[in-house]
């Protein structure tokens, strides 16, 4: 009997350690209470996954101390879904889940959701009602979630696990009749087409991110000992080839490419880094990773090494995630007990090691050039490629770095082999990819989707749409360097071909919503504080650049005549674009263009008549 | 996550030098080394950094470089009382500007011995977005903060000390 308990930064900080606290002093001695990374529903923390014979398995969500209590008592004493008083005191149950294998029997739970937004819980009391008749108390429930929106109403039942959706209103009397006597369901209306693909997030949430056991029980480095045993360098390079990985750190640049680049150089040693600087705000794909699944992203660092050549290895982890930093540090002293870092490793002949380098505070430092002068201490000013750092990088020495996504993907082609991975996605957008969808969204949470789904899906039928209320006016994706997706777009397929034509970039996944309320033009002002508060000065087309575009915008809310400060922006955005050294001061004026060329009038809302404009 | 630090006055230079020597760092990366010295000490004292040049064998200035380049050294001590912001896109959709506006409200409004034991800072996202709006108050991590919420936990602080 485990319950797996989501102990990830953004657990701990909605209250994690007192429910563990709790349930380790009611349940300890019966129960293995397992403290796992995230499964990626950060909206429900502190949550638990129960997984038991005897009892449904569900996730509780939204914990705290006032009904904790309920849920010991209902469900762990007495094996009933908690009371009201549980869900009135803000706790949720979420369905349609489950990692436990399917069991036959007479139902025993049933859960039931109205997926059809908005009106979520307009049928809330009339659902349960009728279910009282059919069932008795604490056999059924109301799910806040079952992972998809729009299909009706949807149940699952226990211990089936099964999850059955798209029901109207009007049907589910002889629905909950049929099933209180023990009656099938018409298979047609099985829910079986998962949005999610979870292929490099697929043990997030699943394993005790502090335990290398437990991440070998779920096949982790199993990548690298079949690569050592059975494949060349050159024949790893190839498998990642064949599945069309791409950098999933923001530029999209091919995997192998970048691989063979250094592979091919005859300078030695050579080094690999994980650029784990995740610094894009509203984004975290990677700390997840990191916290989750730490042994997935070393062992990709492992297989980096082992495709170019490289006996050394780093992470540079951003020093706002001290969690990912201490997990990965523990992850790679695991990792050296077991073998699978120091001197010849496997008997393979093949040796690599592993430092864990921590960055201050630098957004600049995710540019590659950056961070490898951050990484020799330093501070972290970019410099002009070529030398790419695939030929001249750190120490000068022929230097591979990969997102940390990007390095979590390798293990999993390996297994499964590039032609599988390849047959995932869309034109040159392959494979699957984590987003971290967060502002004025409905459920604020961790998606892997396979490329090439369209953003709407996303948004509305996996994280359900907007709250109650708002309207959507634009998705922002790609952070400070990135666009926007206006709500007329939205059908947009989410690859890199597709957002760099309407003038945004993926990015490395950060999705943040915005409504109605937001103006671009001030959102705007808000990112150019950020880039001029990062750039790191050493080009003046970013330093001058950036502070006079803050500038303009300031004149802009305060009133000055829209149409010259937006020729001015323009005139300086381009200029900076053109002639910034480095990715930072470049891309810095893609959301600029993006929010004039799709929202111009945000621009002109805020010039007061009667008053010339500002000097 | 709470952190306490030496008062900086209280520490000789032996001590500091003695700190400065046990670093056990790889000799080749002062961020690391200055990671520690920021734990130890709540920032970066002057007298610190020289110990360090002499160490890593490079001028001060190659320290003072790598110092004011990142947001996260300080060269000055924060104040007893640390009130840090997350102004990340997310939290910024969800008003932090108004809860730095209100930490430092509230700061102005101490009495002005207090003002210089509450240092306000602000973090550019710390990948925790389905808690926005937070804020650290002395290393406490408060998620979804609100007007009401920020205020209350800020009369906290205070009105604890004024007890002890």
């Amino acid at each position: 009997m485990k319950i797996r308990l989501n102990f990830d930064s953004n657990a701990i900080a909605a209250g994690a350690a007192y429910v563990g606290e709790a349930l380790q002093r009611e349940l300890g001695k019966t129960w293995q209470i397992i403290k796992v990374g995230t499964n990626g529903l950060s909206y429900a923390d502190p949550q638990i996954e129960v997984e038991a014979e005897h009892l449904p398995a569900v996730i509780f969500g939204k914990l705290n101390a006032h009904n904790i209590a309920y849920l010991l008592e209902d469900f762990f004493q007495h094996g009933l879904f908690p009371r009201e008083e549980f869900f009135r005191s803000g706790g949720c149950i979420l369905g349609g889940r489950t990692f436990m294998k399917k069991r036959g029997g007479a139902i025993t739970h049933i859960l039931v959701s109205d997926t059809s937004l908005p009106l979520q819980d307009k049928n809330r009391a009339y659902v349960l009602s009728l279910l009282s008749r059919f069932f008795s108390p604490g056999q059924y429930a109301w799910a806040l979630d079952f992972g998809f929106y729009n299909r009706g109403f949807a149940i699952e039942i226990f211990p089936q696990s099964e999850v059955y959706a798209g029901f109207s209103i009007e049907e589910l009397p002889e629905l909950f009749g049929l099933l209180s006597q023990g009656q099938g369901l018409a298979i047609h209306k099985r829910f079986s087409e998962p949005l999610q693909l979870r292929l490099v997030s697929k043990n997030c949430g699943r394993m005790s991110a502090e335990s290398i056991e437990e991440a070998l029980q779920l096949g982790g480095y199993d990548a690298l000992q079949t690569s050592l045993k059975k494949l060349s360098p050159e024949a790893v390079i190839s498998e990642v080839e064949k599945s069309g990985l791409r950098g999933r750190g923001g530029a999209g640049y091919p995997t192998a490419l970048k691989w063979k680049l250094t592979r091919q150089e005859k300078n030695f040693p050579k080094y690999v880094i994980c650029n784990a600087d995740e610094g894009d705000p509203g984004a975290f794909m990677d700390r997840s990773l990191l916290e989750s699944d730490p042994h997935r992203v070393l062992e990709g660092l492992i297989l980096a090494g082992y495709a170019i050549g490289a006996e050394q290895g780093y992470f540079y982890i951003r020093a706002e995630y001290p969690l990912a930093t201490q997990r990965i540090r523990r992850a790679v002293e695991e990792a050296r007990q077991y073998g699978f870092l120091g001197k010849n490793i496997l008997g393979s002949g093949f040796s690599f090691d592993v430092k864990v380098r921590l960055g201050a505070g630098a957004y600049v430092c995710g540019e590659e050039t950056a961070l490898i002068a951050s990484l020799e201490g330093k501070r972290g000013s970019p410099v002009p490629r070529p030398p790419y750092p695939s030929q001249r990088g750190l120490y000068g020495k022929p230097t591979c770095i990969n997102n940390v996504e990007t390095l979590a993907t390798i293990p999993e082609i390996i297994l499964r082999g590039g032609d599988y991975f390849s047959t995932i996605g869309k034109g040159k957008s392959l494979g699957t990819k984590i987003f971290a969808v967060s502002g004025q969204i409905a459920k604020t949470q961790l998606v892997e989707v396979p490329m090439g789904m369209p953003l709407k899906i996303l948004i509305y039928d996996i994280c359900g749409g907007l709250p109650a209320g708002k309207q959507l006016k634009a998705v922002q994706t790609g952070g400070p360097s990135g666009g926007f997706v206006p709500a007329s777009l939205l059908d947009i397929p989410l690859t890199y071909e597709d957002f760099l034509a309407i003038g945004s970039i993926i990015g490395s996944g950060g999705l943040i919503v915005l409504d109605e309320s937001v103006n671009l033009a001030e959102f705007m002002l808000f990112y150019l504080n950020f880039n001029v508060d990062e750039s790191c000065g050493k080009c003046a087309p970013c330093r001058i650049g950036g502070f006079q575009l803050r500038h303009l915008y300031q004149e802009l809310l305060a009133g000055a005549d829209a149409e010259r400060q937006i020729a001015k922006i323009k005139r300086i955005a381009y200029a900076m674009k053109l002639a910034s050294l480095c990715g930072l001061g470049k891309a810095a004026c893609n959301p600029i263009f993006s929010s004039l060329h799709f929202f111009p009038e945000d621009y002109k809302l805020w010039a007061k008549k009667n008053i010339s404009t500002v000097p | 996550m709470q952190r306490i630090y030496l008062n900086p006055a209280a520490v000789s230079h032996p001590e500091m030098k003695k700190f400065v020597d046990g670093l056990q760092v790889e000799n080749d990366n002062l961020i690391l080394a200055l990671h520690a010295v920021e734990n130890h000490f709540g920032y970066i004292p002057r007298e610190v950094a020289a110990f360090l040049a002499e160490r890593f064998r490079i001028p001060m200035a190659r320290i003072y470089e790598v110092i004011t380049f990142y947001h996260y050294f300080r060269t000055k001590p924060p104040g007893r009382h640390l009130i840090t912001v997350c102004n990340g896109t997310t939290c910024w959709l969800f008003q932090s500007e108004k809860l730095l506006q209100m930490a430092h409200e509230f700061k102005t409004n101490l009495p002005e011995e207090k003002q210089r034991e509450v240092s306000i800072e602000e973090v550019r996202c710390i990948g925790c977005c389905a808690l926005a709006p937070l804020a650290y108050i002395d290393g406490q991590l408060h998620p979804y903060l609100n007007a009401e919420i920020f205020q209350q936990e800020l009369e906290k602080v205070i009105s604890c000390e004024d007890k002890a």
